[in-house]
């Protein structure tokens, strides 16, 4: 390099002008240029005079332009000079920076720039925070000062962060090319990878290792003893300690398999499948909360953990675990025989763990921060980079642009926040048929009984007027008339009516019924009417001032057109709910838990409880852009059923937003009136109608437990929905049919007549399924004034009509649901934001994955999100990341560090493999083992390398203090949970075996009663450290003293202090102190003397014998405390004692 | 790569205690990360010639900082941003465009019911709030232009402690004890002295997030009835607790004279046994700490811990015990509101602002001047410096009638103590008192100028995690040099 630099000098020595035609050339061939850019430069001996311009500005060009892009431009540029120095034009560099020129032409070794980037001036080396650049691009920066520094930037270049020009593009696709030269993107090879290893598995390991350690000239460290192995095993494989038992067995046995079978029956147990799950929980974030204000629950959370826990024990191949965290919606399920429900599903749960605000005053800024939660989340935990670093700029070292970014952010928009049904789809078509049947009974029942019950009106009416006239005036209240009248059904009614005006819309019935004058007649019959007329009022109002969303009850639907079926738009989700609005039918909900099962008559609309109100599900609306000032629906449900206002997919509830997410709990149709806020104005929004179950988002919820409990009865309907401006009053629908109106409005006689017939004739009608659009809503005014019986004793065809419906019913599960995501058959691709500023929008971007994976937009389908081709793309063989990370990530947790140190980042930022051949074989022999996680672990548990002992020779720790080439095993702290779990596992209070609901974290302060849930058992009721609650806000202390992680990002390497915190906590923490107890209960009930009680305890928790002087130091301990305190007290301080153990808490 | 620091080295950090403890784990990180300069205050121009882990990147003004917590909001027109237009306009429409608010009920202009009057020899004006307060004018430094971001609380809460909006960062208090240690090996470097009302979004606000664990903040529950620290309570007898550590100790040494070999991770055996030293002094250190029978009864009648108001009496206490901290030189103190007024921030008034502040006023006005005083006659002022600081400020204009709604946009702070510029008034909000105008300081701007007068360079101080280099600062913040001394 240095030979080339001089022969360099001898003919180029001089800087030459610019000139314009250089330019020219330069700017209408840049891809000739760059394509020359991976080529070493030419040799200048080569070079002539005549061509030297052409070759100084190659020269830039080709080495000089893309470094500066690469390397220095993103932090040295006009608008952000760092240190004052702006390197995008040939004047910046020329004014220099804070600290003087940054080039003296021709004179490299003063120019500041060169001693920088070869770190000779200390705090600056360049570029900054990143490994020095390599001696080749030294190089060409020192020859290209050498020969003058030929710059033919007049002005400032565009850097692509801000407005983008072709120009900048080209730049761009240069630098990511050069900077895809990094190891990470580099394709795996085929095996063999080395022709003189041609050893695979465990022995190739040994290889690999051994001839880098040969290299320095180290021997490795020998094998640790058996006892040290099994000890070593069993707490990296599940967490606890060996018992005495596997340990004496194990010695015992001299068979040359007998540590394969070790491994192998470790690796059968759950506790293996729990203590690996928590990894993988440690790399998505895993939470049972949203953070912020309200610490919002994540219902059934757990799910997603007792399936990574289920994957782990039956070692689902990782790629297909992946495949499941990504699309599990979209790939062909997996079921779970023995549960009867579809893993694949659950997988979606780690698009969920978000911490998101849940009363933000900008919402399309908290979809920004779910989504980029959600990619940082992919990157990392899949495939080992920090794409979310390009939400606002380019990538800074990596070959990602923030168009990747905004390309992976429509698939992630185009996706819905959902809490999906995991059972096996009920086969609910019989039932369905069934079941209109019974509903056709129904009718025909109901349709005799009343006409019975009609027969009597027209003498119980006049009576009834007769007794509410006598005891009326104006003033009367209900409570007193109700003393003096009969109970009969049509005077309490016609009573209630008159008393009420104000909650009635039937007053004026009721009024004109008990007229007596024609001129109170006249007033009651006008004001009838334009009651009547009221419910059909708002759709007459202006179009400027009022806009109809949809309307469910037209034939047409809501796009107007009478070929459309009317719901195409539309989304439905979860089970036993139909997939047509009714129309103007009308049919029976024969209602749950009511004691008047026949009480509601559906009205034209969508019902999700057309058959039952035990379906359960979600209906959505096509998308459509808020711009009035409320919104009305009018709709109906049961068992708060929720109609909510979605809003660039934010999910919360509070506060702001409790008037858009309103519970339904009328069984009539009613206006719903959502209030927009002037906020969210232009927003993209959808409204969705769930039953109760199938809300994704809970809100606070102090006492989980009780989500299990419902009976999944819960049901809503929907008629139609406008946008309006503010004022607009609605009045609930009345129900009366107009054809009430009487022509002779002056005879009581009359409006009984009327009352009758149009009853009688609703009745026919709704019998012979031919209704008139108010048939249902009047007869449901009729049952729920009384006046028709809905209940079952009325007749005993009733009662058993009901009970067959019942039997059939019951068939139906409460459906299981966990969270995640809805696909919608929706691509919405994302604008691309300057800076990232969601208010500065510019052309959208195409779906896609990364560009320097070779992802292309065509591949994407613009009827669906994405997901799945992005799923299939990250595990793709040969996708370069996806193997390599995983295969890291296990060498890490079984070894304390990684091939690849940085775990969560393979970029330029990261550092490289020590041993990048290594890592390259085990990635394609994992890939070609079908993803096994299980091969993988035997694979390396049985190398020479993982079994080494931990004493460094004095060799090694001079030439590799670090251990970087693995000569032996490093001294471990063990995890936090396995700290907390070994206590509860020898005192014998490990509940076995375990999964569900988290149990409270115990706390001795509570910081925010309304927030927090209340205080959990101090033992977590025996269950593992992984079936605690993981709340945001309120982490569990004692784990987080241990370095728990928070889960505000994937963590692949947890970080492991050592801190007073902890011995406090082991010294003094009630549970440590509680188990201490329970042990030494356990030790003095299950052992006779003192000394096979303190053997006891060492065999269970340190596994192996006290030796002489720590049996006698010990015993010294119990006679000492015995003395002068209860024996019980001696015992349990011991056993606290040995929780304090270093020995305990650290594995060789 | 520099070479991993002798055994015999770090049994010398951690035989110092608790904050140059951490040393050793960060330099072990760093040396897992193959990178010496990931501590930033060891990094750079002056990094080998500064003692590793007390190295400042310039000379400090200061040593420690209380930071008293106005939980809510306190509003800047009725506290210390006087604005006789917008009393002169009252009940009229407000005249500017106004942003969304949270609550969406802006009602029109609303004067201070306030009165304002200059105090000290500067002149400063105040309003009559504060009366203990404002004996002591000369010696605050008043930021009028403060902005924040976020018009929530648990946003804007996360947002002051951390300068980030949602969880994953650490805190202000985290950055300064990992940058500096503390000075006292028997207490943590960093303590919150919880009044009952922690910042909305709970403990995660003093998070360490991805620093080491030795940087968390220590909530002390002084006054709730608890434990003072969780875990300090030794759980047995005293007598019963030494014979088990020396047990502990005894067979500790055995597991490491018997393992005795090069292997880097005995080091970490060894930092952990050398735990139980300061843990056990902890036990002794914070009850005294707590004790204040060592106090004259002028100091008590000073900060009123006898108050007839059981509020301002513990708000004194919470004051006092700062002012013990600093003392013992613990590095960051943050004191958070008392609960009483209302279960959550008690600032917030949202429905009354007169009666409200000028409850939540007379908590704090005495304990807090009394601190002063208290720092400044004992020669701790001039390296303590004192932060009052809401999360937000207040509307000008009315939340239905009497309260106020939450304003970011522009609010008032004060600082106070060494490198500070007493009787000074920074910046200034538009005339009505909506927008910081003119001096705009932003809430990285504050924590870049906090760092400083600790002798911290903010671009400085990072740490490596997830591939990145994270600041307290992120990619922003500049000093506020008009406020220094």
């Amino acid at each position: 390099m240095d030979a080339r630099h001089n022969r360099g000098t001898r003919y180029v020595r001089t800087s030459f002008p610019l000139t314009p035609i250089v330019i020219c050339i330069i700017a209408a061939v840049p891809g000739e240029n760059f394509g020359h850019a991976a080529q070493e430069p030419s040799d200048p001996t080569e070079t002539t005079l005549s061509s030297a311009i052409a070759t100084q500005s190659e020269y830039f060009e080709t080495h000089i332009r893309p470094a500066l892009h690469q390397h220095c431009l993103a932090c040295h540029n006009e608008n952000k000079p760092n240190g004052g120095l702006a390197l995008d034009s040939r004047k910046g560099w020329t004014k220099g920076g804070d600290s003087g020129s940054a080039i003296v032409p021709g004179k490299p070794d003063e120019s500041l720039l060169i001693r920088t980037i070869r770190h000779m001036e200390p705090g600056l080396e360049m570029p900054a925070k990143v490994p020095k650049l390599d001696e080749g691009e030294i190089a060409k920066f020192h020859r290209w000062i050498e020969q003058g520094a030929f710059d033919p930037r007049e002005t400032p270049e565009p850097i692509r962060f801000g407005e983008r020009s072709s120009e900048s593009e080209a730049q761009w696709e240069s630098i990511a090319a050069q900077r895809a030269k990094w190891w990470c993107w580099q394709p795996l090879p085929t095996l063999p990878i080395a022709s003189e290893i041609d050893v695979y598995g465990s022995q190739a390991i040994d290889a690999w290792i051994g001839r880098k350690l040969s290299e320095q000239g180290i021997l490795p460290s020998p094998k640790a003893d058996r006892r040290t192995l099994i000890r070593r095993l069993s707490f990296q494989l599940r967490g606890i300690p060996p018992s005495p038992n596997e340990v004496d067995d194990f010695l015992n046995d001299c068979s040359p398999d007998a540590w394969q079978r070790l491994i192998d029956s470790m690796l059968s147990t759950d506790e293996f499948a729990e203590h690996w799950a928590r990894h993988w929980l440690d790399t998505v974030r895993y939470a049972e909360t949203h953070g912020s204000e309200d610490d919002a629950y994540l219902p059934f959370a757990y799910r997603y953990r007792d399936y990574i826990v289920r994957a782990f024990r039956n070692d689902i191949p990782i790629d297909r675990l992946i495949l499941e965290n990504l699309a599990g919606d979209l790939v062909e399920p997996r079921w779970n025989e023995s549960d009867g429900i579809n893993e694949s599903l659950i997988g979606l749960g780690f698009y969920r763990f978000v911490e998101f605000n849940q009363t933000p005053v900008d919402v399309k800024r908290e979809e920004i921060v779910v989504i980029d939660s959600q990619i940082e989340a992919i990157g990392k935990a899949f495939q080992g980079i920090t794409i979310s670093c390009a939400r606002c700029h380019d990538h800074k070292f990596d070959p990602i642009s923030d168009e990747d970014y905004y390309a992976i952010y429509g698939i992630l928009r185009s996706t819905r926040t959902g809490l999906p049904i995991i059972d096996r789809p009920f086969p609910f078509a019989q039932t369905e048929e069934t079941l209109s049947k019974l509903q056709q009974r129904a009718r025909s029942i109901a349709a005799i009984d009343w006409e019975r019950d009609i027969a009597s009106w027209p003498s119980e009416i006049e009576q009834s007027i007769r007794e509410v006239q006598s005891h009326w005036t104006p003033d009367t209240k209900w409570e007193e008339l109700e003393k003096r009248v009969s109970t009969d059904r049509w005077t309490k009614a016609i009573g209630k009516w008159v008393c009420n005006p104000r909650d009635s819309k039937l007053a004026p019935l009721g009024r004109l019924l008990i007229a007596s004058d024609s001129k109170e007649f006249k007033r009651q019959t006008i004001a009838l009417e334009q009651a009547i007329r009221s419910d059909i009022a708002p759709l007459e109002l202006p179009p400027e001032t009022t806009k109809l969303l949809f309307d469910l009850t037209s034939p047409r639907g809501v796009n107007n057109t009478a070929e459309s079926h009317p719901l195409d738009d539309w989304r439905i989700q979860g089970f036993g709910l139909p997939t047509a609005p009714l129309g103007t039918a009308t049919r029976w909900s024969i209602l749950g838990s009511a004691a008047d099962p026949f009480s509601l008559l559906l009205e034209p609309g969508y019902h999700s409880n057309l058959y039952s109100d035990r379906a359960s599900g979600s209906l959505r609306s096509p998308d459509f852009i808020v711009d009035g000032e409320a919104i009305s629906i009018l709709c109906r449900g049961t068992g708060n059923a929720r109609v909510r206002l979605v809003m660039e997919n934010f999910q919360g509830d509070s506060l702001l937003f409790d008037t858009v997410n309103p519970n339904l709990n009328s069984n009539s149709y009613q206006w719903v009136t959502m209030t927009i806020r002037p906020q969210w104005r232009g927003l993209r929004a959808h409204l969705e109608f769930l039953t109760r179950d199938a809300k994704p988002y809970i809100g606070i919820v102090k006492d989980p437990n009780g989500l299990n409990a419902s009976d999944g009865r819960s049901s809503f309907g929907v008629a139609k929905a406008i946008m309006h401006s503010r004022g607009l009053r609605l009045q609930a629908p009345n129900a009366i049919p107009l054809e009430l109106v009487v022509s002779d409005p002056r005879s009581t006689s009359a409006w009984i007549e009327s009352i009758v017939r149009i009853s009688s004739a609703a009745i026919g009608r709704m019998e012979k399924e031919a209704p008139h659009p108010t048939d249902a809503s009047w007869l449901n005014t009729l049952i729920s004034n009384g006046l028709l019986r809905g209940n079952l004793d009325s007749s005993p065809e009733r009662k058993q009509l009901v009970d067959e419906y019942r039997v059939v019913e019951s068939q139906f599960p409460v459906p299981r649901r966990s969270p995640g995501v809805y696909e919608d058959d929706l691509a919405l691709n994302q604008e691309w934001l300057s800076r990232g500023d969601h208010k500065q929008p510019r052309a959208p971007v195409a779906r896609r994955y990364l560009n320097v994976l070779g992802s292309k937009d065509s591949d994407y389908p613009s009827s669906q999100s994405g997901r799945l081709v992005l799923a299939r793309e990250i595990v793709a063989p040969n996708n370069p990341l996806t193997a390599r990370v995983y295969v890291n990530r296990v060498w890490n947790w079984l070894f304390g560090e990684g091939i690849v140190r940085t775990v969560d980042n393979f970029g330029r930022m990261g550092e490289s493999p020590s041993h990048p051949e290594l890592l390259d074989q085990l990635a394609v022999e994992f890939m070609k083992n079908g993803w096994s996680n299980k091969q993988l672990l035997r694979a390396i548990l049985s190398s020479e390398t993982w079994q080494r002992s931990t004493m460094e020779s004095p060799i090694a720790h001079e030439k590799d203090p670090g251990n970087r080439l693995w000569s032996h095993a490093s001294v471990r702290r063990i995890n936090a949970e396995s700290i907390r779990d070994t206590m509860l596992f020898v005192a014998g209070n490990l509940k076995r075996p375990d999964s569900g609901l988290g149990t409270a974290n115990y706390y001795r302060q509570v910081f925010e009663p309304n927030k927090q849930s209340p205080p959990g058992p101090i033992d977590g009721n025996g269950r593992r450290s992984l079936y605690l609650e993981v709340r945001r806000n309120f982490p569990n202390e004692f784990l987080l003293a241990f370095d728990f992680p928070r889960p505000s990002a994937p963590v692949g390497k947890r970080s492991s202090t050592i801190v007073p915190t902890q011995s406090l906590a082991l010294m003094n923490d009630p549970f440590v102190i509680h188990q201490s107890k329970r042990w030494a209960e356990r030790v003095v009930r299950e052992s006779p003397s003192d000394a096979t009680r303190i053997n006891a305890m060492y065999q269970s928790l340190l596994n192996r014998s006290p030796t002489p002087e720590e049996l006698a130091s010990a015993e010294q301990l119990i006679q000492q405390l015995s003395a002068s305190n209860a024996p019980e007290l001696a015992w349990t301080t011991l056993a606290h004692a040995m929780f304090n153990l270093k020995e305990s808490i650290f594995v060789r | 790569m520099k070479n991993i620091p002798s055994r015999r080295e770090i049994l010398q950090h951690s035989a110092n205690g608790f904050g140059l403890l951490a040393l050793s784990s960060i330099l072990a990180e760093s040396v897992r990360l193959g990178r010496s300069e990931a501590r930033g205050a060891t990094d750079g121009k002056q990094g080998d010639q500064v003692p590793p882990g007390t190295g400042l990147h310039h000379p400090a003004k200061i040593k420690n900082a209380i930071f008293l917590f106005m939980d809510g909001g306190p509003s800047q027109v009725d506290t210390f941003d006087p604005k006789p237009l917008l009393l002169k306009e009252h009940g009229k429409p407000f005249p500017a465009s106004i942003d969304a608010t949270q609550f969406d009920q802006n009602g029109t202009s609303f004067g201070s019911p306030f009165q304002f009057a200059p105090y000290g020899q500067s002149g400063l004006i105040m309003s009559e709030l504060f009366p203990h307060l404002s004996k002591l004018a000369d010696d605050l430094c008043i930021i009028r232009s403060m902005k924040s971001e976020f018009s929530e609380h648990s946003q804007a809460c996360m947002f002051l402690h951390s300068g980030n909006p949602i969880q994953g960062r650490p805190s202000l208090g985290s950055w300064v004890g990992y940058g500096l240690g503390t000075e006292n090996k028997n207490l943590p470097e960093y303590v919150v002295i919880n009044g009952g009302l922690l910042p909305i979004g709970g403990p995660e606000n003093f998070s360490n997030a991805f620093l080491p664990a030795i940087h968390q903040a220590t909530i002390f529950d002084a006054f709730g009835g608890g434990e003072t620290v969780s875990n300090i309570t030794p759980a047995e007898p005293l007598s019963v607790q030494r014979a088990m550590l020396d047990f502990v100790r005894q067979h500790d040494r055995r597991f490491l004279a018997e393992s005795e070999g090069l292997s880097t991770g005995e080091q970490w055996v060894e930092s952990a046994i050398k735990n139980y030293e300061t843990a056990s002094a902890m036990q002794l250190a914070v009850p005294d700490l707590v004790d204040f029978g060592d106090e004259t009864s002028e100091t008590h009648a000073l900060y009123g811990t006898s108050s007839n108001d059981p509020l301002q009496a513990q708000y004194a206490r919470q004051c006092l015990l700062a002012r013990r901290l600093v003392e013992r030189g613990v590095r960051f103190v943050e004191i958070t509101c008392v609960k009483g007024i209302r279960f959550i921030a008690p600032w917030d008034d949202h429905d009354n602002i007169e009666a409200g502040h000028r409850k939540n006023a007379k908590v704090v006005d005495q304990p807090i001047a009394a601190l002063i005083a208290d720092l400044k006659a004992r020669g701790l002022l001039e390296s303590t410096l004192l932060v009052f600081a809401g999360e937000f400020g207040r509307t000008p204009f009315a939340q239905g009638g009497k309260g106020r709604d939450h304003n970011p946009q522009g609010f008032s702070i004060w600082l106070s103590g060494g490198g500070i510029k007493g009787g000074y008034c920074h910046g200034a909000t538009d005339e009505f008192g909506y927008r910081a105008v003119e001096n705009v300081v932003t809430m990285h701007d504050l924590h870049a100028t906090i760092l400083h007068l600790l002798g911290i360079d903010h671009e400085r101080l990072t740490f490596r995690w997830g591939g990145r280099d994270f600041r307290l600062t992120d990619v922003h913040g500049n000093l506020v040099r008009d406020c220094l001394a």
